[in-house]
């Protein structure tokens, strides 16, 4: 209560100076002048504040003009090569800024739908779909042992052997797989390696899963290969008939639940258990399988490139435009 | 030679007509750098920045006042520096005991005497070192009317503030420096202090 009529003098303090101020000023309307006129007549405090007023505005405009301390032309020596500036950065700056933003959006906004689910599922699927021919045609020999294993522990996705309703192994390009079949296992090696279970013939080949799987040859297998130390070569031409039967068979064999990537199993009693990949194998063998590109005929997907490259240049601009506006370019 | 034509050949680079215009507007452009800051470096580096900015951007003027064109960037950029030095905030000695020499007519002319010219002296003082309380908006609104004697129509353009904010900061501008300068009392020379008689109302100022 006692604050309503504490504030509400204060603010009629303020408004009679500010009509005071523009008393002294000349700025108030003649019907405005008059009625504070007649308030000042009968007023004495308000012509007090009226008269101190009038006095402080007196003080302050006989306020010398202070000299200068020198001549604040500009040198022409220095400033005659400076040309005013005609380009108008700020504005320029900021229209690219809004365009590079809009494209992020938009860039960002058509990929989300397709780049979340179908796409990455269907990857892998490809891959393997052209591992087997890329192998064929590099005549790499596969050797298999009684155990293979993963080469690197690798992030779920990408350790995804095949889901249950997969037609085929899947295995990421990078992946390297090490098969190797000892001697005393030769036909589950075969089983493995997709030729057909009756086939006792020595050159069925082993290649189709190897190959599907990103199968890295390694140097000691190669070798006992070559020796015909039971190991099994791989032709194209075989790799490429027993490509589906491979398939099959290592789905059976190997196929685990999508989500359970991190492990390779349950394998069955007759399959080769997974092992570590020996690091002992020289890095020098491995190189031209590592080396080659791994979807020579997928096409490359550039929307996260894009989609990081508009996102940079969006914030580069944003930077440039308020830098721009600050140096008031 | 006009203002406007100074001011096209300025904008197709020609420093020399452009140097015309700061000659003409210099005193100007110091003096409320000068009543902003409180102290004559900060002033002379501010007024030199103003008309470097000003040819710089001359391009950019697009017609109007020239002169509220240019006091608006040396009001930009006094806010800026006071907002710089805002925490190491301090009178300068220099403006304390400054004489200023060539202000005004009065002051350098012989018949003045020594004793009104250490009158004018401190008052000039109190008056600065009243004005260097205010906020910074408050004393660029004052200073630009009751200093330099712009209207309320111009400061709106110098400022680009509303009319009812310039009556607004001005009252209460003038209001404070009323205060501080009666809480001058002694410091202010007799002849100049505020009493608060009651005359009859003499109206405005004109």
């Amino acid at each position: 209560m006692f604050r309503w009529f504490s504030r509400d003098k204060t603010s009629s303090t303020e408004r009679d100076r500010e009509a005071l101020s523009a008393l002294i000023d000349g700025a108030l309307r003649p019907d405005e002048r008059a009625r504070l006129n007649a308030r000042l007549q009968q007023d004495a405090a308000l012509r007090a504040e009226h008269e101190m007023l009038l006095q402080t505005v007196r003080l302050l405009r006989s306020t010398p003009m202070a000299p200068l301390p020198r001549s604040f032309t500009l040198n022409p020596a220095v400033y005659a090569r400076v040309q005013p500036r005609s380009l108008h950065l700020y504005p320029a700056l900021r229209a690219a800024t809004v365009a590079a933003t809009l494209l992020f959006l938009v860039i960002t906004a058509g990929t989300l739908p397709s780049g979340v689910g179908p796409r990455a599922a269907q990857a892998p699927e490809s891959v393997a779909m052209e591992f087997a021919p890329q192998a064929a045609n590099d005549e790499q020999v596969v050797a298999v042992e009684t155990t293979f294993g993963l080469q690197a522990p690798e992030p779920a996705a990408e350790k995804a052997v095949a889901g249950p309703g997969a037609d085929t192994i899947h295995v990421p390009v990078t992946r390297q797989v090490e098969l190797a079949v000892a001697p005393e296992s030769e036909a589950v090696a075969r089983n493995v390696a997709g030729a057909p279970a009756e086939s006792s013939s020595p050159t069925s080949t082993a290649a189709p899963l190897p190959t599907a799987a990103a199968v890295a040859a390694a140097p000691p297998a190669a070798e006992a290969a070559d020796s015909g130390d039971g190991m099994l070569g791989a032709t194209a031409g075989d790799t490429m008939t027993a490509t589906a039967a491979a398939a099959e068979l290592a789905q059976q064999a190997y196929a685990v639940p999508t989500g359970t990537a991190e492990l390779i199993s349950p394998l069955p009693a007759t399959t080769p258990a997974l092992r570590p990949v020996d690091t002992t194998t020289p890095k020098e063998a491995l190189a031209p399988l590592m080396a080659e590109p791994a979807e020579p005929d997928q096409p490359v997907n550039w929307e996260p490139l894009a989609r990081w490259a508009t996102g940079m240049l969006a914030l580069l601009l944003l930077g440039g435009t308020l830098l721009a506006r600050r140096a008031g370019w | 030679m006009d203002e406007s034509s100074l001011i096209q050949q300025a904008r197709r680079g020609d420093l020399q007509a452009f140097n015309s215009l700061v000659l003409h507007y210099q005193t100007l452009v110091y003096n409320l750098a000068y009543r902003m800051m409180g102290e004559r470096e900060s002033a002379a580096d501010a007024t030199q920045d103003t008309f470097i900015r000003a040819y710089k951007n001359i391009r950019r003027f697009q017609g109007g006042s020239f002169k509220a064109w240019l006091l608006r960037i040396a009001t930009n950029l006094c806010y800026d520096e006071l907002r710089r030095h805002q925490r190491q905030r301090q009178t300068s000695l220099e403006a304390l005991y400054v004489v200023e020499e060539d202000a005004n007519p009065a002051l350098t002319a012989q018949t003045e005497s020594p004793e009104s010219y250490a009158q004018r002296n401190e008052l000039a003082q109190a008056i600065q070192d009243c004005l260097n309380r205010l906020p910074p908006d408050q004393r660029m609104t004052a200073i630009l009317s009751d200093v330099q004697g712009y209207s309320y129509e111009e400061i709106t353009a110098i400022a680009r503030i509303s009319l009812g904010t310039v009556k607004s900061r001005l009252s209460r501008a003038r209001a404070r420096l009323r205060d501080c300068l009666r809480s001058k009392g002694e410091l202010i020379p007799g002849r100049y202090r505020l009493n608060s008689k009651t005359n009859e109302p003499t109206g405005t100022m004109d």
